[in-house]
């Protein structure tokens, strides 16, 4: 009898796709419907654990474009403490995407304001990204020049961009109540000082993603009409949550409503993709656990797996990483901290009240 | 006052031992030891109970030939002088080669920024940039291998700017000054190194001596009453040197380091210049 699972390929059931399939390489579980070769010039952005894709990419031997190339004297740890590198601009984390619709938005506008300089230990930095600067700057005037040279520089590199790797990261996030501007970290941790009258919490739905996707997607082809763009969703979890609910329910939540607005918004889309790294790192299916002790942060094996098999399905390859021999007297050490991934984010760790057993008291 | 003071350092070590040779007199109370090696061989040495010994052929033959010791009791001294150990505004200028900060006098408009070819960043970033660089170099690699062994006060002196003669040189080398002094930027990259170089010092667990103020021209080199005659270590000691040696100083340069170290040990501050030939330079 004739139906329609008769003719579906392996992938779509779960024992053929899942239960009996190697799960190494977890064939079929991603087929692009985008073109990447060494070639495509690649732009990132996004959450944290967008980095990765651009260390792996570069490995792979792709183009990723760099809007604001550390100078080349500039030694690598500090290229990275300034946030040179870690994304295809100098703009930060960019956890939400109503975070990074505004940030395009300042691109083709080319604005600054003055408003959102924060004042931090005695120096001012750029309220949309504190801290790429970790000294800041020595004036507010110092701030806005230096935007104005990221916003030209991105803007440089987005005429420049085959296909636009965005990672959502999260759901919350603090606006300015007057403009509605957002911020990557709450005022009054990076910079800035809070204030309740002045600053809303925000927690975007999933109709407000998918409407900042499509709006992100739009002012992408204003640079390059061809641009293509793919979706991941970071699996990385809060480091805190602002809504009231249990962090891990926060975070469920918040992963959800970024998965399914990138479904809806890729089914809906052409010209764009998804790559299911949150699926490969959370479901047990793929093995793990890919998680460090913290439970929060991706592990390197956790990331290899991932990009292998988001490589793999692109028919490209990622050369190993080189580790520096260990150094006589001349060379320099610098901690390592989760793998080297700067997240904004975790500064709000710092506020939490741990108890002694590890925990948060409440 | 009495002060022990052993100078460790490259071929600019020269300088202060020539000038204690001539006249150790004008530093009454103070004994000077120097202890020199080419590259990196003060690092072919281990430090056992404040002793540091050479492990190396290149560094025995350099105790031995160059300065007549086996071995240096560290812990006999009161100070311990790195000079001449690539501290050097080179650094700096590098950084300035290639990165632009707020507050330099050739920076374009904000209408012209966008097209400048360095790239514009913080003045933390190019001084981070500096640390790191000179980080890596022998002063504070040095200082750290002593730090593992001693608990001797260190000082890490400033390498002699190049001498005023390079400013109407055409060495390559050269050129990134010549720019760089032609944009009105030589006094902030100065003030870039002198500034750099302390905290990188700082973090290494020594003391940093920027190079004497009077014997600065154009703030990016050295008078040429401190650089002519120019001595560097070597097993004759007597040999000329070339005289299209833009590196090296001369005692009287040397004489001035003494004075900044015993200042420094004294707390006073140095001695001025008024023996200095009016400058035509």
């Amino acid at each position: 009898m004739s139906n329609p699972y008769a003719d579906l390929p392996p992938r779509a059931f779960w024992r053929s796709g899942v239960a009996m399939a190697d799960r190494s390489r977890f064939p079929g579980l991603y087929e692009p419907r985008l073109t990447l070769t060494p070639a495509t010039a690649v732009a990132t952005a996004g959450s944290c654990f967008a980095q990765h894709i651009s260390r792996h990419l570069r490995r792979a031997g792709c183009v990723v474009l760099d809007a604001e190339p550390a100078p080349a004297v500039m030694p690598e740890p500090v290229a990275q403490a300034f946030g040179y590198g870690v994304f295809s601009g100098r703009y930060g984390n960019i956890y939400t995407p109503r975070q990074m619709r505004q940030l395009l938005e300042d691109v083709l506008r080319r604005r600054t304001d003055p408003r959102f300089v924060w004042a931090r230990d005695g120096a001012y930095v750029d309220a949309f990204r504190p801290t790429v600067e970790p000294e800041g700057h020595s004036s507010p005037d110092e701030v806005l020049v230096h935007r104005t040279w990221h916003l030209h520089r991105v803007l440089q590199m987005l005429r420049r961009t085959d296909l636009f790797v965005f990672t959502l990261g999260l759901t919350e996030c603090w606006e300015d109540r007057e403009t509605g501007r957002v911020f990557p970290v709450c005022p009054g941790i990076a910079g800035g000082t809070f204030n309740p009258d002045e600053h809303v919490f925000r927690n975007f739905r999933t109709t407000e993603i998918i409407r900042d996707l499509t709006t992100i997607h739009t002012h992408l082809h204003r640079f390059n009409p061809n641009m293509q763009m793919l979706l991941t969703v970071s699996p990385v979890p809060l480091t805190a949550t602002n809504s009231g609910d249990h962090v891990l329910t926060a975070s469920a939540a918040s992963k959800a409503i970024l998965r399914a607005a990138a479904d809806e918004f890729v089914k809906t889309t052409p010209g764009t993709d998804y790559f299911p790294a949150f699926e490969i790192v959370t479901h047990p299916a793929s093995g793990g656990p890919w998680f460090e002790p913290n439970m929060r942060s991706v592990s390197a094996a956790g990331v290899e797996k991932v990009m292998d098999i988001f490589l793999s399905a692109h028919g490209l390859v990622a050369e190993p990483a080189i580790t520096p021999p260990a150094g006589p007297a001349l060379a320099s050490a610098s901690d390592e901290d989760e793998e080297n991934v700067s997240c904004d984010e975790v500064l709000l760790d710092a506020f939490a009240n741990h108890g002694p057993q590890g925990g948060v008291a409440r | 006052m009495t002060a022990r003071i052993c100078f460790l350092g490259t071929s600019h070590i020269a300088a202060p031992r020539r000038a204690w040779t001539e006249n150790s007199g004008r530093w009454p109370g103070v004994t000077a030891s120097f202890v020199g090696g080419h590259g990196d061989t003060l690092l072919q040495t281990e430090i056992t109970r404040g002793v540091m010994r050479p492990v190396s052929d290149a560094a025995r033959s350099a105790f031995h030939t160059l300065s007549g010791v086996d071995l240096v009791n560290l812990d006999g001294f009161d100070a311990l002088v790195l000079t001449g150990c690539q501290i050097s505004l080179s650094q700096a200028v590098l950084v300035h080669k290639s990165m632009r900060w707020i507050g330099l006098p050739s920076l374009p408009s904000a209408a012209n920024l966008p097209a400048m070819k360095p790239a514009l960043v913080s003045h933390a970033a190019a001084r981070a940039s500096l640390c790191a660089m000179l980080d890596d170099r022998l002063g504070p690699v040095l200082a750290r291998h002593l730090r593992s062994g001693t608990n001797v006060p260190l000082w890490i002196t400033s390498q002699p700017r190049y001498s005023i003669a390079a400013a109407k040189s055409d060495k390559k080398h050269v050129v990134p000054y010549l720019l760089a002094r032609r944009m009105g930027d030589g006094p902030a990259i100065s003030a870039l190194f002198d500034d750099a170089a302390a905290r990188t010092a700082s973090a290494a667990g020594a003391t940093f001596i920027p190079q004497h103020p009077g014997t600065i021209r154009q703030d990016m080199f050295t008078a040429l009453t401190f650089m002519r005659g120019a001595t560097r270590l070597a097993v004759d000691p007597d040999r000329p040197q070339p005289s299209n040696d833009f590196i090296h100083a001369n005692a009287r340069y040397g004489a001035l380091v003494i004075d900044q170290v015993v200042a420094a040990l004294t707390g006073r501050a140095p001695p001025t210049l008024p023996d200095m030939e009016p400058s035509a330079e």
